[in-house]
């Protein structure tokens, strides 16, 4: 029984240990650190606590890497086998569920909780040269290993529930963005029930307020800002430490509980999330026939889910518009909904929600592919391989229009909304810089998802933030950007072309190297 | 090297000549050549790591010969890509299939892809299910099928084009015997709708009954290639027959050696069976069995005798490990 139970937990992390690529990834990690500190030293007389910035910035990447890395990484421990039908097989090898999961989870929560831990004697360092505590450190370590632990497990509730990863990676991403509002909307909560005459007196007063107080402190990026504030002396031990460990706890008894059902229906087959059939009561949002262009047909229906995903988001998008008026009108009155302030938080909220979609389509567009051992096929079409991934692409933003489409309206619709300062932020090089950056980083994931199994867009992060730092292109991007002489709107125009033709320049390459290597999948 | 039965001057429908291939310096090919003549079921057959797969890649423009030509119906694989795929079906050794679609959206997308317009595309997906018997599951998902199921729907998807070549990478792997033998006859009927089948395979039997031609490669290298018949023949150089005696076994191979025109008479096994080769110049099969019932002999059964497909595989093909 004992054997049984952690003989998948043993095995994952034996292969972990043998697999030479897991070290030097570690290795990378502590050498980007050294890196940082040999640059925070070089500069220790610009600035004052050179400690303290250097672990700040360290620490902050951490809790970004955690996150984005977190939702693809934990969220498939349990889809991917789903995927591959191995579940049964796992199930008929004499493995329970607790095996299971210990096995496909847990490992990899040790997995990269390691990547923490070989930092954590280098980062002590950071105390000789001034500005931060080891108390600091300490803390802000078991904050992200807490913080990792819940995400971890909250992520497995959704890969036990979930078929599909993407499914699986989409809801943690939506319950993390819960866990990160929560916390800041706490406060202002209890405030707003204690104006409604809550007493705070009774039993279930006391409940409520200390939930909400709880609430107010379970959020790693609260707790990192506290942290990293000078004469930081509280204990390691705190409200988040706690109640993240506690919120993974109950995530992997769920997990548990959930398991056996949740893979019994599994094991059935045959589900396309909110993709409907043919023959479905709402046929108009079915995906019907396919279009002149199939590809994209295929991708908008199949990827991006289709008519009815879509009319899901607008629907959702409109629901957090009259979400955010609703707050507004109930902290200060219907008479004063701060229009302009929900304006702002809804665009940069519609911003965010297409980035994350680009992202994620981005990870999948080709990825599927591969997955599904299509690429032959494809191939195989008398079409060629740019067309291929140019109608693939515009299934994808055709996927997105709903969310672009409702970005765009929540722009032009607010109440001083300045179509010059639009113009002017369109040919501006800082806008276009910053496009520049994303649509890199889109063809970044697209292209390593066609070598990684999973986990494509936290290794564009990772990537992409020491190549932000150390690329040419970059510097002259940043040089031609910032250079003071063009602050005229003739040299921003001019700067503006150069980064077109730089953003041009830099696609055109990634997508010969996406090309090269979709050729070479076909034909393994 | 021996080539498929031709009708005149027909053009064969693939042509590989002197293809070299090499994988990080091991040579997957080596100096392949063989042809596939129209309309024939030509089976091609080699043990795992022979180069099956990577001359299939090759013909149907997947992999680009690293030496030699490849020609399908006279266009050259590397530098007329698309006027090939147009004529080929590619079915790839593994499901190379959309999970999530239905079967009917599976082939609508490809025949789609393919630049059919919709109403063609009606109607060659309604021949095509009718065709692999899948039109009643039409509706079902691709994920809730059958291993069988999936190979019908990837058949399916190869046929949407109407192509001309069918190219099959081990399309009966992992089906059971039904499912095999259901393949097999929609594999007949495309034959006899005049449609050229390559099909790599590892089940000989089936192939042995099916194919008109056959291409055996080893260790990247082409044993045979020719017909089926030729290969199975016992001698290259005359005629040979099995003789099957009711009765007594022995003492009958001295009699059948005195038959004018016989070569040679040898007994199988100690079994009441005979191996009589003859000299087709001067005696013919009517005039040897003739020559049989004038002595008398008690026979059982007559006929050409052949080798089975695995002999023949197993005679062609080196042991050891690849």
């Amino acid at each position: 029984m004992y054997y049984g139970l952690l003989a998948l937990l043993t095995r994952s992390l034996r292969q972990d240990a043998r697999q030479l690529r897991n070290h030097v990834f570690r290795l990378t990690f502590v050498a980007f650190i050294y890196l940082a500190m040999l640059f925070a030293a070089l500069t220790a007389g610009m600035y004052g606590a050179p400690g303290l910035n250097f672990f700040r910035m360290i620490a902050w990447l951490n809790a970004l890497f955690i996150t984005c890395a977190g939702i693809g990484f934990f969220a498939s421990a349990i889809t991917e086998e789903k995927e591959e039908d191995t579940i049964g097989l796992l199930m008929m090898a004499g493995l329970n569920p607790l095996a299971i999961l210990l096995g496909k989870s847990t490992s990899r929560l040790i997995q990269a909780s390691m990547l923490l831990i070989v930092q954590f004697p280098f980062m002590l360092l950071a105390v000789t040269l001034g500005g931060v505590t080891p108390l600091q450190i300490i803390a802000a370590y078991a904050a992200l290993l807490a913080f990792m632990a819940l995400l971890a497990n909250v992520a497995l509730v959704w890969s036990t529930v979930c078929e599909r990863g993407g499914s699986a990676a989409g809801l943690t991403a939506v319950l993390l963005v819960l866990y990160a509002i929560i916390s800041p909307l706490s406060p202002a909560t209890s405030a707003a029930l204690a104006g409604l005459g809550l007493p705070a007196g009774t039993w279930y007063g006391k409940v409520i307020y200390t939930v909400l107080d709880w609430c107010a402190d379970i959020s790693v990026f609260d707790r990192l800002s506290r942290i990293m504030e000078t004469g930081f002396n509280e204990s390691v031990f705190s409200k988040q430490v706690i109640s993240n460990l506690l919120g993974g706890l109950a995530g992997f008894v769920i997990s548990w509980l959930i398991f056996v059902p949740s893979t019994n229906r599994t094991t059935a087959g045959a589900s396309r999330g909110l993709v409907l059939r043919s023959t479905a009561r709402l046929q108009i949002f079915s995906p019907g026939r396919a279009w002149a262009m199939p590809l994209a047909w295929k991708d908008f229906q199949f990827l991006a889910g289709g008519y009815s995903f879509a009319v899901v988001k607008v629907f959702a998008y409109v629901l957090l518009l009259v979400a955010f008026a609703g707050f507004s009108a109930w902290t200060s009155g219907v008479n004063g909904i701060y229009w302009e302030g929900i304006g702002e938080l809804y665009s940069t909220c519609l911003l965010w929600a297409v980035v994350i979609e680009a992202c994620i389509l981005s990870a999948r567009i080709f990825h599927d592919e591969v997955r599904l051992q299509t690429m032959s096929s494809l191939l195989m079409l008398p079409r060629s391989i740019p067309y291929l991934g140019y109608t693939k692409a515009f299934g994808c933003l055709l996927g997105l229009a709903p969310s672009i489409g409702c970005l765009c309206l929540s722009v032009l619709l607010r109440p001083r909304f300045d179509i010059t300062h639009l113009l002017e932020m369109m040919i501006s090089p800082y806008t276009w810089g910053v496009v520049l950056a994303f649509v890199i980083f889109l063809h970044l994931v697209a292209l390593l998802s066609l070598f990684v199994k999973w986990g494509a867009l936290p290794l564009a992060i990772a990537v992409m933030m020491p190549i932000s730092a150390c690329c040419p292109i970059w510097q002259l991007l940043f040089m031609v950007v910032v250079k003071g002489g063009l602050r005229d709107s003739l040299g921003e125009f001019a700067a503006t072309i150069t980064v077109w033709i730089l953003m041009g320049l830099v696609c055109f390459v990634f997508q010969m190297m996406i090309a090269a290597r979709l050729q070479e999948i076909g034909a393994k | 090297m021996a080539n498929p039965p031709t009708t005149g001057t027909t053009q064969p429908v693939i042509e590989v000549d002197d293809v070299v291939h090499s994988f990080k310096g091991r040579r997957a090919l080596d100096h392949v050549s063989f042809q596939v003549m129209p309309q024939s079921l030509h089976g091609f057959v080699g043990p795992n790591g022979a180069g099956k797969t990577t001359s299939l890649k090759i013909i149907c423009t997947l992999l680009r010969p690293q030496f030699g030509v490849v020609k399908v119906f006279g266009h050259d694989v590397v530098d007329e890509q698309k006027m090939v795929r147009r004529k080929i079906g590619f079915m790839p050794d593994h499901f190379s299939t959309y999970r999530q679609m239905t079967v009917y959206e599976y082939l609508d997308f490809f025949a789609a892809a393919y630049g059919l317009s919709f109403s063609q595309r009606t109607r060659v997906i309604d021949e095509v299910l009718a065709l692999t018997d899948m039109d009643g599951r039409k509706n079902d998902l691709i994920s809730g099928l059958s291993r069988g199921m999936q190979q019908r729907t990837s058949l399916a998807r190869v046929l949407v084009n109407d192509p001309d070549l069918l190219l099959l990478d081990e399309p009966a792997s992992g089906l059971d015997p039904r499912a095999r033998i259901e393949l097999m006859e929609i594999l007949k009927a495309l034959r006899s709708m005049g449609k050229t089948i390559f099909i790599s395979s590892h089940i000989l039997s089936e192939l042995a009954e099916l194919c008109d031609a056959v291409t055996i490669i080893d260790r990247g290298k082409v044993k045979y290639s020719g017909s089926m018949h030729g290969l199975l023949l016992t001698s290259e150089d005359h005629p040979a027959y099995r003789l099957t005696v009711s009765g007594e076994a022995d003492g009958w191979a001295d009699q059948l050696q005195g038959l004018p025109g016989v070569l040679k008479v040898e007994q199988i096994e100690g079994r009441p069976e005979y191996r009589i080769e003859f000299d087709e110049t001067q005696m013919d099969t009517n005039r040897l069995l003739q020559g049989i019932i004038g002595l008398n002999i008690p026979v059982s059964a007559f006929a050409e005798d052949k080798r089975h497909l695995n002999e023949a595989f197993m005679d062609l093909t080196e042991r050891g490990v690849r």
